[in-house]
């Protein structure tokens, strides 16, 4: 083949290959009804990291919003509609995810809502998000949200320096007054340390050294040395689950290891895994607590949300692993919220349901508790106002949107994570001054 | 055309321009003079730091991000800025790579330069917040021509279009130029051009320093849009797109970066978006940057010009002019 025949054959098909791309992105949007006729499925986005640094985040989204449409689905879908969760990776970067947020709105039929975004890529694309009118439950701790003013922004999971003051509580309530800070280079780690550490010194602690550890070495020797250097008595930390296994099984050869106060990141399961499998069973048991918002895994509305997840294992890998994952009972908590209000609103058009979401969580006089969508869907079609509490407990919005509770401590014994105490609202207020 | 369509493909025209002028800086470099820059990144990023700082004001106590300087630039200052921190970043990258490396010891030092920046800047939080990155830019000229989202953003492609042009100006006056012809016969033969003359070590820094300069101008275009830039936007394998595309595209010729921007960096990546998921999460990206690989490997087994290969140049062979007095040709 001459050289110019085939530029122009190689020329032809990465043009029909772009084409065809757009052209069923235009189809998409040619199919996409201006209001949502009757039946046409609802599209929930899970607009978060599937790649990248952070992938761990995306499938701990699908563990909590596919047990909740299914849920939903069976119970008749909203208003006859089906509802779907839909998979939008933002790969962790603002770069990649404004234009994902774009494509999304956009292509995607009868969007209601997202779930996310997070701290990667949340201060890039909320604003995106609030313009376009779609309700987020995002999951960015970043502080920078805390007075936020965007009307279709919803945080149901703590603030990152809500989560520092967790952890420092408990360090303290432990008697510990010198502590190491150990956290990984990524956005979402780096973005728990300024509040812990300001607010251990609060309670009469030192961190001693605290450590910014790029993910994923194969050995962590220089940056264990000179933690023993600085003799600390508790590793504060949240890294990746294979950075947790070299960095602690090497404290443990060089020195012995010392106690360990995780965030919630700790206490997933390949986290638990890793470093379990790096240190022993003994030696976690032992030395090693984890600190997740606190969503205990019991009481009806997580029996729900448990017997859902457990029958989704075509969709949800491994779904057990996310049983005991406060964050997906959130994410399936906010699927829940927007479904509810929907059906408060009357409407599945977000502009018109978003601002019933506080409606249907706030507690009030002759309001019925529920703990699920279909008892939510039977008592509003009774006519009856409703408080929904969900699987990580009761949600109240302050006036920015935000609603954040209470910590619990864990630890892992006999290879199941047991909560062994707590760490109220009330005290993190009074220590952040909140 | 609704506005969510509008503002999808404005967003996409905003990065076409920006992956075409870093493919017209990084064709200067690579596809006329031969430099095997695998840090082409951090010069972009650099640019795009530059004009995020001299945007976002100086930082205070209780702010929740921490950089060093800031200030309230006007339009286009910080522009300028960015072009001359690509520069300047570049003359010192350069000045110590390029003075004695070539080819394949080149390329690994230029490729540890961008894992060192990046650990450097993910590290080091006082300099510009670290893996947090900087948030809330505010976009330029936004106070002045007071338009809407829509209005703005289109605006914006406009502005993105401008800067294309005048970038272009430039890499055409600079390959058309007999600058442009030494480095194509560096390129080719390094010793043959020294022995006629030319200072191959400063042709080598010309071309690096203007092709940072031109990454920096297109890292401001692309942070003033999207108001936010971390190191995950710049890590080392975006590199490799940009390579990629020149490939594809055509390197040593400025309409075949361009195409090659427009189909790779563009396209092709946006329309992997489209792809149902499908396997474990993470399956798909993966898979994207096997098709990129695969995609630089293929055109460079069978397409090595690319789309639009470079224009081969010739030169009219001086034939004698013959005068009356020769008498009549036989």
């Amino acid at each position: 083949m001459r050289p110019r025949t085939r530029s122009l054959l190689a020329a032809a098909t990465l043009a029909c290959a772009g084409l065809a791309a757009l052209d069923g992105a235009a189809a998409a949007a040619h199919r996409a009804p201006a209001a949502h006729p009757s039946r046409a499925t609802l599209t929930v986005g899970e607009f978060n990291p599937f790649s990248g640094p952070d992938a761990s985040f995306g499938p701990e989204m699908v563990g909590g919003c596919i047990p909740a449409v299914r849920l939903i689905n069976l119970d008749g879908g909203v208003m006859g509609h089906p509802i779907t969760c839909l998979v939008e990776d933002t790969r962790g970067d603002p770069a990649d995810a404004v234009p994902a947020a774009d494509k999304m709105m956009a292509t995607v039929s009868n969007l209601v809502g997202v779930l996310g975004p997070s701290s990667d890529e949340a201060l890039a694309t909320v604003p995106l998000l609030n313009r376009g009118q779609v309700p987020m439950f995002v999951d960015t701790g970043q502080a920078a949200f805390d007075h936020s003013p965007y009307p279709y922004f919803w945080r149901i999971t703590p603030a990152d320096d809500v989560k520092g003051y967790a952890l420092a509580l408990w360090a303290h309530r432990a008697g510990y007054t010198r502590a190491a800070a150990v956290f990984g280079s990524d956005v979402g780690s780096q973005s728990d340390v300024p509040t812990l550490v300001k607010a251990f010194k609060q309670l009469g602690g030192h961190i001693v050294i605290n450590q910014r550890i790029a993910l994923d070495s194969t050995s962590y020797r220089t940056e264990v040395e000179k933690l023993v250097q600085a003799r600390p008595q508790v590793i504060f930390t949240e890294v990746d689950p294979q950075t947790g296994a070299t960095y602690l099984s090497e404290l443990q050869q060089l020195h012995g290891l010392i106690p360990v106060i995780g965030t919630e990141v700790t206490l997933e399961a390949p986290w638990l895994k890793a470093v379990t499998g790096a240190i022993g069973a003994g030696a976690m048991a032992r030395d090693f607590t984890g600190m997740q918002p606190y969503a205990p895994p019991s009481g009806p509305a997580w029996a729900t949300f448990n017997g859902s997840l457990l029958h989704s294992s075509a969709s949800v890998p491994q779904p057990r692993q996310w049983s005991q994952d406060p964050y997906s009972m959130t994410y399936y908590d906010g699927v829940n919220i927007m479904a509810l209000a929907m059906l408060a609103a009357r409407s599945t058009k977000p502009s018109r349901f978003n601002r019933d979401i506080p409606l249907v969580t706030e507690p009030g006089p002759g309001k019925v508790v529920v703990t699920s969508f279909a008892m939510g869907k039977a008592e509003l079609a009774k006519g009856r106002r409703i408080q929904y509490v969900g699987a990580g407990g009761p949600i109240v919005f302050n006036r920015w949107h935000n609603s954040t509770g209470a910590f619990e401590a864990a630890r892992l014994v006999g290879g199941q994570v047991k909560i062994i105490g707590e760490v109220t609202a009330a005290q993190i207020a009074q220590l952040s001054g909140h | 055309m609704s506005g969510a369509w509008q503002f999808y493909i404005s967003t996409l025209l905003i990065y076409l321009g920006v992956d075409v002028m870093a493919c017209w800086g990084l064709n200067l470099q690579f596809g006329y003079a031969g430099l095997v820059n695998f840090s082409f990144i951090i010069f972009q990023a650099a640019g795009a730091y530059t004009a995020a700082v001299l945007t976002l004001g100086r930082p205070t106590p209780a702010d929740f991000q921490t950089y060093v300087g800031g200030a309230h630039w006007p339009f286009p200052l910080p522009f300028l800025a960015a072009a001359v921190a690509g520069a300047l970043l570049a003359a010192g990258v350069g000045a110590i790579g390029l003075r004695r490396l070539r080819a394949d010891y080149e390329a690994m030092v230029m490729l540890v330069v961008s894992l060192i920046a990046t650990s450097v800047v993910t590290n080091a939080t006082g300099l510009v917040n670290g893996a947090n990155g900087l948030d809330l830019v505010p976009p330029p000229l936004l106070g002045v021509v007071h338009l809407g989202p829509l209005a703005y953003q289109w605006f914006y492609v406009g502005l993105t279009a401008a800067l294309c042009l005048l970038v272009y100006l430039v890499v055409h006056r600079i390959t058309g130029s007999p600058l442009g012809r030494s480095l194509r016969a560096m390129r080719e033969n390094e010793p043959a051009a020294a022995a006629l003359g030319r200072n191959v070590t400063q042709l080598r820094l010309a071309a690096f320093v203007v092709g940072g300069a031109i990454a920096g101008l297109s890292g401001a275009v692309l942070v003033q849009f999207l108001s936010a830039w971390s190191p995950g936007a710049w890590l080392y394998p975006e590199t490799f797109v940009y390579f990629t595309a020149v490939i594809v595209g055509g390197s040593g010729n400025n309409l075949g970066a361009a195409v090659g921007a427009l189909l790779v960096p563009v396209a092709f990546l946006e329309a992997v978006r489209f792809l149902p998921p499908f396997g474990p999460p993470g399956l798909i990206d993966a898979i994207q940057w096997i098709v990129i690989g695969l995609l630089a490997m293929v055109f460079l087994w069978f397409w090595p010009r690319g789309i639009v290969p470079e224009r081969r140049r010739r030169f009219p062979r001086r034939i004698p002019s013959r005068s009356a007095a020769d008498g009549p040709a036989r």
